[in-house]
């Protein structure tokens, strides 16, 4: 196990420019400064089109910025997904119809040769963390959309990442069930003590699960403010707290700031 | 004066007399033209144009046919074309055919008569090279037998088991093409051929060891004549609901004797019928249509009974292969053929100075023909 | 693996047994000569009679159609793995497959005759092989790469490399793709090898026993071999079935879907 370090992510004067030069790019993401700590919970919001997604997936090493640097846990993105530092969760759950439920938690440990015995004991670990553990050997296709998201995030937790990016993981799902896996994620975070950088666009969601929201402007994608969360420990009471409805009002004016400034 | 008055009432009888024989009498006005009506007859011919029907053609080109006062129209036969069946659904009112088949449409209720068999014999035969050593049936034992299937098989089947031999097991049976290229390329042993036609092919091709034509002596032939399996092919069939009638009966007579006498012009005037065919669009060249006419004189001539005529024994070994290769269910009966007409045309034949049967001095002797590469 | 429901199978069985009751009777009914449609009983019977000629033609047009359609598929789903390897290729071999699927087969088997030959398997099982690989080509090359990107991009964020990305991904997402086509080139397999047939050959096959007892208007014996015919395509067909049911349990799973609602009320 690497020395803890004091930075988890560190995202360092990244532009991004999509198309080629000229008059056709489009330049998603500009001077983009942040750092996270370890065992912090982010959460990125702004309009669409503001580039939170790609910024994102230049954290996940799945884009390469066009000027800057990512360092991940004191790495390189590059080698932090060689290493596989961390996991993704996608608004669509991604699972392999193929796969059963367990199999699906296993593939990134089987991509990365466990054995099988370590790879049945992990799988069951994590539905137990989901609180899914009746359903290892079920298909996809059997589960509901908020239970396939769950193994969604079993999978992507599977190895024990420190980090964990997750873009609008509940966006395709009812109010209710989203509230419920917010919970949820709040218990698995607080239990596995991963450092979460999490994308959407609710501005309740944001406020509920994160330490910190990173609001940004769009066109191009810039960091506007950051608002920082003191609510202690979430409970399904903190929904209806006062600080809870300022705290998301902050967030609100920053949001309608970025939109009125364009 | 009653002297002179008498002598010009016996002599407009004799003269009345005279023109009345002329005019009535059947014999001397068939096939000698003077038509007080002309019938127009159609004929569907067995396969496309070549010299196997030159008698038809020569009968129409020469005006034979309108000499018995038939206007003839040859209707070309081909892949999709059942002749007999044409005749039975009386979309024409004759047809060629080869007798098994015809007895097979005939039992399977298809009311036709054979009224004429123009083919005295079996142009089949089974051709290998003669390194083979394939000589007779017996010989086929282990060997590749091609053969054209779709119901041409059966002389063979009968010839081998003749000899002896259980067809599939004791050699093997292939399907060949209409062509010879199977055996050409040595892929089988023997080829079925029929001697007018395919096994001429053999013969148009280039040897490539002498660079010349191949020849005879290159080639071994097993005739199905000789093994005594043959079946009876090209004859004139009628409409047997028809034939009750006496105007079809009347047109029937003339018809079998005009063809007869256009296959008999073929015999006396070989050039002519080679020009004949060549001018009613056959699609083969020249020399490959003198070699058939050749051939096909010679499955004719000579007949020994008549021309026409049935030979009963042929007949009956026809009926006997058939029945045996389950080609036929059971013996048609003697309903099946009628030597009426042809019987009649001889008589007509003879009456006009024609020798009906081939044998007589200087009448016919087979020609040596030369082939063109590709039967140019 | 749950077990067959076999009364599933009752709706086809009763559908066939009265369609052949109704044939039979049709026949009688109406009068129909032979020669035009036999009775289901007089085709079984003939059957029966010449079974030893027409099982033995069924077992040899048989293991040609099989054969084909094993090289075939073979031939299919290997080329289809490598040009979604090489794009470039698979665009270059597009048109060539469509061609040989445009040519009727009537074309082809006299070409394959000329070229291979008129005695033994191997140009008969060439005409199987050229109208069996087009359907599973097309089918397993569309499966291979009609991947949802996410699923790919999942498995960039493992750091997979392209071949596991074959076989964890783009094989897998291929199978129904690859079942489809074998459901179609199954019966087509036997369809190829005896029109192939009709153009030459050894003549204890299928194809044959049909040419020589039509030209002769045995009609009753025709049926009975296109009776076997049936038979092997069909067999053929359930096997392909087979295949596609074990292959892919995941599609035949219970198809209840567990909602939230009653995980929770399981859970209280």
């Amino acid at each position: 196990m690497n020395a803890t370090s004091d930075v988890a992510v560190v995202v360092d004067g990244v532009h991004k420019v999509f198309g080629g030069a000229g008059a056709d790019d489009v330049t998603a993401l500009a001077g983009i400064d942040l750092a996270v700590v370890p065992g912090e919970f982010v959460s990125l919001i702004g309009p669409s089109g503001c580039g939170k997604s790609t910024l994102l997936r230049l954290i996940g090493d799945l884009l390469e910025p066009t000027a800057g640097t990512v360092t991940v846990f004191a790495k390189p993105a590059h080698q932090a997904r060689l290493d596989q530092d961390y996991g993704m969760v996608f608004q669509h759950p991604g699972l392999f119809d193929w796969r059963s439920v367990a199999a699906n938690i296993e593939l990134p440990l089987e991509l990365h040769d466990w054995s099988k015995a370590d790879r049945s004991a992990r799988s069951a670990a994590m539905l137990e963390l989901v609180r899914l553990e009746e359903f290892g050997g079920h298909y996809p296709r059997q589960l509901s959309g908020g239970m396939q998201q769950r193994v969604s995030i079993a999978r992507a937790l599977s190895f024990e990442p420190r980090l964990l990016l997750m873009d609008e993981p509940f966006g395709a799902l009812d109010e209710m069930t989203r509230e419920h896996m917010q919970g949820e994620l709040l218990r698995i975070w607080r239990e596995t003590e991963t450092t979460v950088v999490f994308v959407t666009h609710s501005i309740p969601e944001a406020t509920f699960l994160s330490n910190r929201v990173v609001v940004l402007s769009s066109r191009p994608g810039r960091i506007s403010s950051v608002v920082k969360v003191d609510l202690g420990d979430r409970t399904d009471d903190t929904r209806e707290d006062p600080e809870f409805f300022r705290i998301a009002t902050e967030v609100r004016e920053a949001l309608r700031a970025v939109e009125a400034g364009e | 004066m009653k002297n002179r008055w008498m002598k010009g009432v016996v002599s407009l009888v004799a003269v009345v007399a005279v023109l009345s024989t002329a005019c009535g009498s059947d014999e001397a006005a068939v096939g000698t033209g003077d038509c007080e009506s002309v019938d127009a007859v159609s004929l569907q011919l067995q396969w496309v144009t070549q010299a196997q029907f030159a008698g038809y053609y020569a009968a129409v080109d020469n005006g034979i046919y309108g000499d018995y006062c038939l206007d003839v129209t040859v209707i070309e036969g081909g892949v999709d074309i059942v002749p007999q069946q044409q005749l039975a659904s009386g979309a024409v009112d004759f047809a060629v055919s080869w007798v098994p088949k015809a007895l097979v449409s005939r039992e399977q209720g298809a009311d036709i008569v054979n009224v004429a068999q123009v083919f005295q014999r079996s142009g089949t035969l089974q051709v290998s090279w003669a390194d083979s050593g394939i000589d007779d049936p017996a010989d086929f034992a282990g060997k590749i037998v091609g053969n054209w299937g779709w119901g041409n098989e059966f002389e063979l089947l009968a010839g081998a088991r003749q000899a002896g031999l259980d067809p599939g097991s004791d050699f093997d049976l292939v399907g060949q093409s209409f062509d010879m290229l199977a055996l050409l390329s040595r892929e089988i042993d023997a080829a079925q051929a029929m001697i007018y036609n395919e096994y001429a092919q053999i013969l148009e091709a280039v040897n490539p060891a002498t660079g010349a034509l191949y020849e005879a002596s290159d080639l071994s032939v097993i005739d199905w004549n000789d093994v005594g399996t043959a079946m009876l092919q090209d004859a004139i069939w009628a409409s047997g609901s028809r034939l009750s009638d006496p105007g079809y009966q009347d047109i029937t007579t003339r018809f079998v004797a005009a063809s007869l006498e256009g296959w008999v012009h073929c015999r006396d005037n070989f050039d002519d019928c080679v020009d004949v065919v060549l001018n009613n669009g056959s699609a083969l060249g020249a020399s490959h249509q003198a070699w058939q006419m050749n051939e096909i004189n010679n499955l004719i001539w000579p007949s020994d009974g008549g021309v026409g005529m049935m030979d009963e024994d042929l007949w009956d070994q026809t009926i006997s292969v058939a029945t045996s290769e389950r080609v036929l269910k059971s013996d048609p009966g003697s309903g099946a053929y009628t030597t009426t007409y042809a019987s009649a045309a001889q008589d007509t034949l003879r009456a006009k100075g024609i020798d009906p049967t081939g044998t007589m001095q200087g009448s016919w002797s087979p020609r040596d023909i030369v082939l063109n590469p590709g039967g140019e | 693996m749950r077990l067959p429901r076999l009364w599933a199978a009752g709706p086809p069985l009763v559908v066939g047994v009265v369609g052949l009751v109704l044939w039979e009777g049709a026949v009688a009914g109406f009068g129909i000569q032979e020669f035009l449609l036999p009775r289901p009983s007089s085709i079984f019977t003939h059957l029966l009679e010449d079974w030893a000629v027409i099982s033995h033609a069924g077992w040899e047009t048989g293991r040609i159609a099989v054969s084909g359609l094993l090289v075939g598929i073979l031939l299919g789903v290997l080329l289809a793995v490598f040009t979604t390897r090489f794009r470039v290729l698979h665009d270059g071999l597009a048109p060539l497959a469509v061609a040989i699927n445009a040519t009727p087969i009537v074309a082809l088997a006299p070409i394959f005759n000329a070229w291979f030959g008129i005695t033994g398997t191997l140009s008969n099982q060439a005409v199987v092989v050229a109208v069996v690989f087009f359907p599973v080509f097309i089918n397993t090359a569309r499966g291979l790469t009609d991947v949802h990107p996410a699923e790919i991009e999942l498995m960039r964020s493992y750091a997979a490399g392209d071949w596991a990305i074959l076989r964890e991904v783009r094989i897998p997402n291929a199978l129904p793709f690859f079942a489809n086509a074998l459901r179609l080139a199954a019966p087509l397999s036997v369809i190829a090898a005896i029109v192939a047939e009709y153009f030459g050959g050894p003549q204890d096959r299928i194809g044959n026993v049909i040419t020589s007892n039509a030209a002769l208007a045995r009609y009753d014996v025709t049926w009975a071999a296109i009776a076997m015919a049936s038979v092997i395509g069909l067999v053929l067909f359930a096997v392909a079935l087979v295949v596609e049911r074990v292959s892919m349990p995941w599609r035949f799973a219970g198809d209840e879907e567990i909602t939230e609602e009653l995980e929770r009320e399981r859970q209280t």
